[in-house]
């Protein structure tokens, strides 16, 4: 297939395969999923500037698919999202500021790179630690019952005692009053994150939502995915200005992508919440994992570290969208009995 | 379609505005028009979202 934007040849089979498993994973965990696509796009010979503006195209139409979905499963609170957004475009702005004073010093990748890390690492190894915790002082306390979601965090349990006026009440996500501040300062931190690291910052939306704001985890995975929906359209729309989307790719990826949208939307119905978070929590810290090893590939100045790196991330994709699917199916399964 | 798609690498080039806004309605109307149409299969084989209750969650 040509595509006469990048001016390259690609198998549509590769494009609509990756919209599919980033799909999945967008529509199970709200993410955009730019970790995954950019890489594996710029590693199947796509250059890297059309890579990152035909993935921010893609995600954007593929979080809109999600988005309408999680919303007929009541699963997106939209006063949230658009008061949040008022945040996230503050925080951007001052997350690229950051990145040209750090270009001016010429240490912008390494700096990246190694916050990257320990962010991913952090989000990761908490949100691994957090399932652990509550599974066994559920199993200790009330054995022999389902175990449920922990909804919220000391974090948020502040953050929604601080009674900085206006006061907002958020009927969907189930609180009854935070600080309009708080939501802004949430938003700000997010933002930051992805104007500083780039993407949608997904991987730091979703925590920051369940365990900042005290959002139940499948509303929180609705919200991001609205928020994306502006995130990545911006984006999207910058690159366009640069001639560096190649809309031919991005409608086949979309294809994929609508389908497995639907899928990865209707696992969150039939996977338990805090199964939810383990799963993102491993997929976070392999993430960190390849970002590890692409630094160490600069550092050692060995190409086929970051070739690894490439690999780890897609067959990370590969292999959360199969063990996706693989719930879903038990659920049905299970549901059917 | 190639005509369409023609159209749209011309505009590309002579005015990255357009290029540009039409990525954004272009995207959004295929994740919309995919989203309504996935939808429509899911229901012709019986997979209803709305009714599906949550896990102990």
């Amino acid at each position: 297939m040509y595509l006469p934007f990048a001016d390259i040849h690609f198998d549509p089979v590769i494009l609509i395969t990756i919209g599919f498993c980033v799909g999945v994973l967008g529509g199970f965990f709200g993410v955009g999923g730019s970790w995954m696509v950019t890489p594996a796009l710029n590693m199947f010979g796509f250059p890297m500037a059309f890579a990152i503006g035909t993935d921010l195209a893609h995600i954007m139409g593929k979080s809109i698919i999600a988005t309408f979905k999680h919303r007929q499963l009541g699963n997106v609170d939209l006063k949230l999202g658009l008061l949040m957004i008022i945040g996230t475009a503050a925080g951007v702005e001052a997350g690229k500021e950051l990145i040209l004073h750090l270009e001016r010093t010429g240490h912008v990748e390494p700096v990246v790179r190694v916050i990257y890390i320990v962010i991913l690492g952090s989000i990761g190894s908490y949100m691994v630690y957090d399932y652990f915790a509550f599974t066994r002082e559920t199993r200790r306390r009330l054995p022999g019952l389902a175990v449920a979601e922990r909804i919220g965090s000391a974090l948020s349990r502040k953050l929604h005692d601080w009674h900085a006026p206006p006061m907002v009440s958020l009927q969907t996500s189930r609180i009854r009053a935070i600080s309009f501040w708080a939501i802004l300062v949430v938003g700000f931190a997010t933002g930051l994150f992805a104007g500083f690291l780039g993407g949608g910052a997904g991987y730091i939306r979703l925590p920051a939502l369940v365990y900042a704001i005290g959002v139940p985890t499948t509303i929180a995975v609705g919200t991001d995915l609205f928020e994306i929906i502006f995130s990545a359209g911006i984006g999207a729309f910058l690159y366009a200005l640069e001639g560096k989307v190649d809309l031919t790719a991005a409608m086949t990826m979309m294809v994929g992508a609508a389908v497995g949208a639907q899928i990865g939307t209707i696992a969150t119905r039939y996977v338990k919440s805090m199964r939810i978070r383990l799963y993102f929590g491993y997929t976070v810290l392999l993430a960190g994992l390849s970002v590890l090893l692409k630094q160490w590939a600069v550092h050692t100045e060995a190409p086929q570290l970051g070739l690894a790196a490439g690999y780890l991330i897609v067959g990370l994709a590969l292999f959360m969208s199969l063990l996706i699917m693989l719930s879903l199916a038990k659920g049905v399964r299970e549901e059917k009995r | 379609m190639e005509t369409a798609i023609q159209w749209i690498l011309e505009c590309s080039r002579a005015s990255p505005w357009l290029f540009a806004g039409l990525v954004i309605l272009i995207m959004a109307g295929e994740g919309l028009l995919l989203g309504l149409m996935t939808e429509g299969v899911f229901r012709l084989l019986g997979v209803n979202v709305r009714k599906i209750r949550r896990p102990g969650a």
